[in-house]
């Protein structure tokens, strides 16, 4: 007799209902013994792939199935035998969810037409069909006959289960087919189920005592051992017995070839390796017409290569498919941006990662870099070991890469195109939330709890509610004690279907048979159920059309330029050598501008200071995790020093044969492609076998993978005569590099734009801020930042204005005008409302017009006034408000019946009330409060008087020595704990005249945690530190000036209105 | 009440001095589990011999076994 084998088995797949990731079903399956088991989740296979190749490599045989939702509500269980099943699968789940996001449900009629290769179990104990509808259920059972069609029995032990088993086998008997039994688990072991319930009432938006009629009742929905299923099955083995024997038929396996091709051109008039000789030899002789003759003839010479070595690894119509996508990019673009657009000049979009190495890319518009100018290798993007299809990653501006998603779709049709998923994950902020609620814990203390929780990780939350006051009262407390071993149980589980940043798919055979797909919650769009990591398992060609802030930001300013100035900037023929843009760079002036912005980086730009593209090229790259892991950002600015001092220097090298793939990073691995250069140089490996290594260190990082390369490493090292220690110091650092790095064609793509960034602001510091507020969110700064630093470089910035101000920012003359969409509360459509209906019947003379006028609701209204966008009418803002409140109605905001009444022609008669004047104070936090930015008076110049004696401004720290005590004290705008600065944390304050570098030490950290996490305001006490051009303060004690500042405002609430500092890092 | 087998597999033999006839359903209630009052119970429905129905139940948290009306 066949052993039993689980076919009802749901992973946290079946979003908020499953309470353990795939791998731990399959193993607890595992060490259960069980020959295989089904993964059956709620209308969807999100995680079966997965689920396949974690069974597999645990031994046990993985079947692919899922619950499905009828149009009734009833469900059943689909379990695929074959893969005319899977395809049919996958297409009976993209018909259910189609029209219905978030509530799928299929037609049954469409199952009883489509289900060769499927088995179908007549569903759950709670929902199942044979229960809700026996008709229904008769007619399946007619359409899949007795082999493929069984009344599903459960038995969950709650009361009524013997009723309802004896009532399914007799249907069971009047239909002539099997029964079989089945766990429907839930959790992977018991000590799981209590997370189950959470996640009801979760699911449900209620409170674990809210939701008792749908939660279990008790923790019988863990994957039971065999011998217990036999247990509790004393009665009916031979149901138990008919799992086990059905699970032997259903031998399908997803983890084989499915079947997919992306569109290679094959059916064309000409092979595919002509079609693309043609167009890139089309494009050279443009490109290269002007060039030198020796560039023209390395570039003739590289691209005759090329070409050669896609032929020969098939994937010229790979090419010819990114291509044409590019050519549909320049329609969308020509569209997106309008005739005569200052944009034109711009490349709908640029290449990034590996890809930039290559001179086919280049030629066919995937890369705007010249690979035989720059000295860019192909190495990692193509090689004739090439295991998987190159990764190509495309960025665009956000409004050409939106309407070029819709073209794709449009273009290969439907069936055939989706965007790739990725899937909302439980973090600190979102566990403590739901888990909170759940267990009815007080939203304000959870409140609380959530905005502490910047860079915690979820899995540890319970040490950090040790660490915070009260600790023993919540110890005491069942629910708190709940609350920290659930936050830790659901952290990193799957809350929601999400869509990936960019990423696309494209097939030749249709989509739909392949993996399911639905509507994205974005109209117009559809996503497949795969994430990138199953996507890349399937062997899928992925497209990734990624949305860049910044190039959003550059075309914006480039037209605002031509707007103000009629100046045409052409971004491909500036200078790339404007000694005032360095001098910037190498000053560390660098807030707003692409990669070089960050405190990190600010940091190294002092003591590296580059000086061409290539340098920043190297800058890019640097401060990233693979680089600091792989101990090379010290060496690597200490040895560029060196070189600067004395021009004869010569960087140590671990050994003589890492001389030259080293040498432009002064002995350091920086790039990731040096990783396989160190490799084939060191110890002799193929380009191949360097690139396996790299992908071993890489996403899935496997231990056992990695150890057998660094056998193969020292082995191949010895053999060329390098001292074991020294491989084994080189290994160490290739491992502590992993693939956390930039390839050196992604960094030159990177540099070129953080140049352009540098040069756009120096040159048009007005443009570049507003395009920069337009673009938001991006970058390392929050807008309020962004402000204060234009309005130090001399850019004038008005606040937004119902009078002249549009939706957007923009410039009035050279000063930046705030958009009315930065007023919260209103939106952008009203905001965009509200300037057209001025622009169509002229200004608003008044707060009474703008409230008879203006398409927006009351609430929006006051938002207005409270954010200083009414000052203009000349009245203070609480008289605004109260004549706001007198001024009658006419326009409809598609409100209620209030905002329909017509206006009465006459004035109120009422009297002026006295009302105070707002003070600085509450006008400023007004503006910070209501728009997130504030253009007048900085906080600190109105704390200033009011601050203990001996408090530093930002600008006199130069005249302090190193080593000096020093008080300093601002507004924290960005707070950062790496991973990799063994629990320093470092803070970002501004002050009114600039910015402060603080360095918390664990010690000064643990003492004063909630200070530095949530507070907005900070004094900060420490030693003065000065290394050579950087300056930190190295924090001994910090104290939140909140009080304070409530005191200096009059009683005024400070804390909560000042924009929240950006948070970065916190792993742990 | 009387009762063979210990933990999970525990069940009654002898219900108020009656034999237990028949074993109908058994059943388990996990609840309210984030309290301060759990309620872990293994419950029974029978028949006992003098044909009368009850509905036992077996207190996981405190222990005990107690009876109830079915």
């Amino acid at each position: 007799m066949a052993g039993y084998a689980e076919l009802h088995c749901h992973s946290a797949y079946s979003f908020l209902d499953g309470a353990s990731r795939p791998e731990e079903l399959v193993l607890a399956a595992a060490e259960h013994g069980y020959p295989a088991l089904a993964l059956t989740d709620h209308d969807g296979i999100y995680g079966s792939l997965e689920f396949a190749y974690a069974a597999k490599a645990f031994g046990v045989r993985p079947i692919t199935g899922a619950e499905v939702t009828l149009a009734d509500g009833s469900h059943v269980t689909l379990l695929v035998e074959t893969p005319r099943g899977y395809a049919n699968l996958c297409r009976l789940l993209t018909a259910a969810h189609a029209g219905r996001r978030l509530d799928p449900g299929l037609d049954q009629a469409l199952l009883e037409e489509r289900n060769d290769g499927l088995v179908c179990l007549s569903g759950c104990a709670r929902s199942g069909l044979a229960l809700r509808n026996p008709n229904a259920a008769a007619r399946l059972a007619r359409a899949l006959g007795p082999e493929r069609f069984l009344v599903e029995l459960q038995r969950p032990l709650t009361r009524g289960d013997a009723r309802r088993n004896a009532a399914l086998r007799e249907l069971a008997g009047t239909l002539g087919v099997h029964t079989v039994a089945t766990g429907n688990a839930h959790a992977h072991a018991e000590s799981r189920v209590r997370l189950q319930d959470a996640l009801v009432a979760i699911r449900h938006r209620t409170s674990l005592e809210g939701c008792e009629p749908e939660r279990r009742g008790n923790d019988e929905c863990a994957l039971l051992a065999p011998a217990e299923v036999a247990e509790r099955w004393r009665d009916d083995p031979a149901s138990v017995a008919a799992a086990g024997e059905l699970a032997e038929r259903l031998t399908f396996d997803l983890t084989q070839e499915l079947g997919y091709r992306y569109p290679d051109f094959s059916d064309g008039p000409d092979p595919a390796d002509v079609q693309l000789a043609r167009v890139t030899r089309a494009a050279f002789d443009e490109r290269y017409r002007d060039a030198r003759p020796g560039l023209r003839r390395r570039a003739e010479e590289r691209l005759r290569e090329e070409l050669a070595l896609i032929a020969e690894l098939g994937l010229s119509g790979f090419f010819l498919l990114h291509w044409e996508v590019l050519e549909l990019a320049r329609d969308v673009a020509a569209e997106v941006r309008g005739a005569g657009s200052p944009r034109h000049l711009l490349p709908p979009g640029r290449g990034r990662g590996s890809s930039v190495g290559s001179i086919v890319c280049y030629l066919t518009g995937l890369s705007h870099v010249d690979p035989v100018a720059a000295d860019l290798k192909l190495g990692r993007f193509l090689n004739r070991e090439l295991v998987s299809v190159p990764d190509i990653d495309l960025d665009f501006p956000r409004d050409i890469r939106e309407r070029l998603i819709v073209a794709v779709c449009e273009k290969y049709g439907r069936e055939h195109s989706a965007l790739v998923a990725s899937f909302a994950t439980y973090r600190a902020r979102g566990a403590i939330r739901d888990v909170g609620k759940a267990l009815g814990l007080p939203p304000a203390e959870l409140e609380r709890l959530a905005r502490l929780s910047d860079g915690w990780n979820a899995r540890r939350v319970a040490e950090e509610l040790e660490l915070l006051p009260e600790a023993e009262r919540r110890r005491r407390s069942p629910r708190w004690r709940a609350f920290a071993e659930l936050c830790g149980e659901i952290a990193g589980l799957p809350r929601h279907l999400s869509q990936h940043p960019g990423g696309m798919i494209i097939s030749t055979r249709p989509l739909t048979e392949l993996v399911p797909i639905e509507p994205a919650a974005m109209e117009g769009r559809q996503l497949c159920q795969w994430d990138k990591d199953s996507c890349s398992d399937a062997g899928f060609l992925k497209i990734d059309l990624l949305g860049l802030g910044m190039l959003s930001a550059v075309e914006e300013c480039v037209e605002q330029i031509a707007l103000l100035r009629d100046e045409r900037i052409d971004l491909s023929r500036i200078p790339l050598d404007d000694p005032a843009v360095y001098a910037e760079i190498q000053d560390a002036d660098t807030v707003g501008l692409f990669q070089i912005e960050s405190r990190a980086q600010m940091q190294s730009l002092l003591r590296t200071r580059p000086e061409n593209l290539d340098d920043l090229t190297v800058q890019v790259a640097l401060v990233r995790p693979g680089p600091i892991q792989g101990k090379a950002v010290h060496p690597y600015v200490d040895r560029r020093q060196k070189l600067r001092e004395d021009p004869g220097f010569m960087p140590p090298y671990d050994h003589p044969l890492l001389a030259e793939p080293l040498e432009e990073t002064l002995g350091t691995i920086i790039f990731q492609e040096q990783v396989l250069d160190v490799a084939v140089a060191l110890a002799g490996f193929s380009v191949g076998e360097a690139e396996g290594l790299r992908r071993a260190m890489s996403r899935k990082r496997s231990e056992a993978a990695i150890e057998a390369y660094r056998d193969r490493f020292l082995e191949g090292a010895a053999g060329r005569g390098v001292p074991r220690e020294t491989a084994e110091l080189v290994f160490g650092k290739i491992n502590g590099f992993a693939s956390f790095g930039f390839p050196k064609s992604h960094a030159a793509a990177f540099a070129l734009l953080a140049y352009q960034s540098a040069w756009l602001r120096h040159r048009y510091p007005a443009e570049f801020l507003c395009a920069l507020l337009n673009a938001q969110p991006m970058g390392f700064y929050p807008p309020a930042s962004l402000v204060r630093d234009a309005q130090r470089r001399g850019v004038e910035v008005r606040p937004p204005d119902v009078r002249v101000s549009e939706a957007k920012c923009r410039l009035e003359g050279e000063a930046v005008r705030v958009g009315l969409g930065y007023v919260r509360g209103l939106g952008e459509e009203p905001a965009k409302a509200l300037a057209a209906e001025r622009e169509r019947r002229g200004p608003f003379t008044g707060i009474r017009d703008l409230a008879q006028r203006a398409p927006v609701d009351r609430p929006a209204l006051e938002a207005l006034v409270a954010g200083g966008a009414c000052d203009s009418f000349g009245w203070p803002r609480r008289q605004l408000l109260w004549r706001l409140g007198l001024a009658p109605r006419s326009v409809s905001a598609g409100g209620g019946g209030e905002e329909r009444q017509l206006a009465l022609p006459l004035d109120p008669q009422t009297d002026v009330p006295e009302l105070p004047e707002q003070t600085s104070w509450e006008r400023m936090l007004a503006d910070y409060r209501v728009t997130g930015l504030s253009v007048g008076v900085h906080p600190l110049t109105l704390l200033r008087p009011s601050l203990p004696e001996g408090v530093t401004r930002s600008d006199e720290l130069g005249g302090l020595a190193h080593g000096a005590r020093v008080a300093v004290a601002g507004m924290v705008i960005a707070r950062q704990r790496p991973a990799t600065a063994n629990g320093v944390v470092f803070m970002l304050l501004e002050d009114e005249e600039g910015q402060v570098n603080l360095v918390v030490p664990p010690p000064v950290y643990e003492r004063c945690r909630a200070a530095v996490r949530g507070e907005p305001l900070v004094l900060a006490r420490g030693r003065f530190e000065r290394y050579e051009r950087n300056r930190n303060v190295v924090v001994e004690s910090l104290e939140s000036l909140s009080a304070l500042a409530r005191a200096a405002a009059g009683e005024v609430e400070v804390s909560e209105s000042m924009p929240r500092a950006h948070h970065f890092g916190g792993r742990r | 009440m009387v009762t063979r087998g210990v933990g999970a597999s525990a069940e009654p033999v002898t219900v108020n001095r009656m034999q237990v006839a028949r074993v109908r359903e058994v059943w388990r209630v996990v609840d309210r589990w984030w309290t301060e009052a759990p309620v872990r119970r293994r419950y029974f429905d029978l028949v006992l011999e003098s044909g009368q129905n009850v509905v036992a139940y077996h207190d996981e948290e405190a222990g005990g076994w107690f009876t109830q009306r079915a």
